[in-house]
């Protein structure tokens, strides 16, 4: 489904004459704000789901403090540390400060094979490895990454087909609840309610996955 | 289960009869709503299953399912045993060098996949990767909903599934309605999420799924404590016990 589509849906579903997104006579919302709805459910649900996950590796340098995420890092869903020298790979947990000092006492100054990372306990889109690197290395990385945006202008959007409800009623809530003569909160509950029920669905089918 | 094969415009007409007041949806609206329907039945009950062929890449271990398939349950290997799902942390703790590991790697690496694992909706990989381009691995899974465009335009349905497909369709298309007109058709789509509920056990044992289907609170018509039975009406009758 192209996000023309899915904003002609929308747009039945507020009285708005559906002409695939294009103009919004009510004047409750604008184009943009339709737009800005609709990225603003993919971005969640993609984020809360982890239906699409991106696979990637970065090379690190021995005694690297710091490294720098993809930019489109949202979430990490799996790290797994590889010595250059030798090719063991060592599965890292995820820790921050706190949990690294009981586990590894001293993690930050005493190089060693990584077993854990941290990844929200230090500056934005950059992830710390514990213990620090002894020797140089390979990170591979499963994450999620940020969606591809819409823009009304026909571009598919980057959620299996199967859970465009999520992404309709997450739009059709934010629009509803929106200060106005045509706020719902009798919708918008229900459609936090449908959003929910992608959630639990997807959670079913991913149980167990890592 | 008895299967109809069913048109666009037939499920358009079941749509104008079970609404018994005028109609308040175009032929547009029915459709979209309709596919709607078709879309969330087939993700609560993975009704709509295929099998595809599966082509890797030699000594590549990811997989792409394609776009025809949305997300795998099971894959084989053509005449042998089908692979055991797993999961990438297994398989990082089981066995950290799988990774560079493929059926002609020879001593304790099995000579065909064995493993497989999900690493996102529509993307698996595979313990050991094949050695050569060609696959003989399939994949069953739940593969896209039918989208009905045209009047002519078929989905096979089980007979008992169509009133609660057409009803849930109603409820779709009554939501611009606001209101009591969108508010009498909410039954219908609890009663959607009940016989998805039936047709997938899992959902059925999911907490917040018996919330959103209502059925919660037919347990709490059923009080497990002092429900009214035949036993009390009889001790009433007889005396024996307070009002």
């Amino acid at each position: 489904m192209t996000d023309q589509q899915l904003l002609h849906e929308i747009q039945i579903a507020l009285l708005e004459p559906p002409d695939y997104g294009q103009t919004w006579p009510s004047e409750v919302w604008t184009r943009a704000e339709a737009i800005d709805a609709v990225n603003a459910a993919i971005g969640h649900l993609v984020l809360r789901t982890q239906l699409i996950v991106t696979y990637t590796t970065i090379a690190v340098t021995a005694g690297d403090e710091s490294i720098d995420l993809p930019d489109d890092w949202m979430a990490t869903i799996h790290a797994v540390w590889v010595d250059t020298a030798t090719g063991v790979r060592t599965p890292l947990g995820p820790v921050d400060g706190f949990s690294a000092d009981d586990a590894i006492p001293g993690w930050e100054d005493t190089d060693g094979t990584p077993i854990g990372y941290l990844d929200r306990d230090r500056a934005t889109l950059t992830i710390r490895l514990a213990p620090t690197p002894l020797l140089d290395g390979t990170l591979e990385l499963f994450y999620v990454a940020r969606p591809t945006t819409v823009n009304g202008n026909n571009v598919t959007i980057p959620v299996p087909e199967l859970f465009l409800s999520g992404v309709k009623y997450g739009a059709l809530s934010y629009l509803l609840s929106k200060v106005g003569r045509l706020q719902d909160p009798e919708r918008v509950t229900y459609c936090d309610q449908r959003v929910q029920l992608t959630d639990i669905v997807s959670g079913i089918i991913l149980q167990g996955w890592s | 289960m008895a299967y109809s094969r069913l048109t666009l415009s037939a499920l358009k007409q079941t749509m104008q009869q079970r609404w018994d007041q005028s109609v308040f949806w175009t032929d547009d609206e029915a459709r979209l709503a309709l596919n709607e329907t078709l879309r969330d039945w087939n993700l609560l009950t993975g009704t709509w299953r295929r099998t595809i062929l599966l082509s890797s890449i030699a000594a590549t271990h990811e997989i792409s399912l394609g776009a025809t398939m949305v997300y795998g349950m099971r894959v084989k290997n053509t005449g042998a045993a089908p692979l055991h799902p797993t999961s990438i942390l297994e398989l990082d703790l089981g066995r950290p060098t799988w990774r560079g590991e493929t059926v002609a790697s020879g001593g304790a690496v099995p000579t065909v996949p064995l493993l497989w694992a999900p690493i996102s909706l529509q993307q698996i990989v595979i313990w050991p990767a094949t050695a050569g381009g060609a696959s003989d691995l399939t994949a069953d899974g739940v593969s896209a909903t039918p989208i009905l465009v045209e009047d002519a335009d078929f989905v096979d349905l089980g007979d008992e599934q169509v009133d609660i497909v057409v009803d849930m369709a109603l409820h779709v298309a009554a939501f611009k309605e606001a209101g009591p007109r969108w508010r009498a058709t909410v039954p219908y789509y609890q009663t959607f999420l009940q016989e998805a509920a039936k047709e997938n056990g899992l959902l059925k044992a999911n907490q917040a799924y018996r919330r959103a289907a209502g059925f919660d609170q037919r347990r709490r018509m059923q009080p497990a404590q002092d429900a009214p039975n035949l036993l009390t009406e009889l001790l009433t009758s007889l005396g024996g016990e307070d009002q």
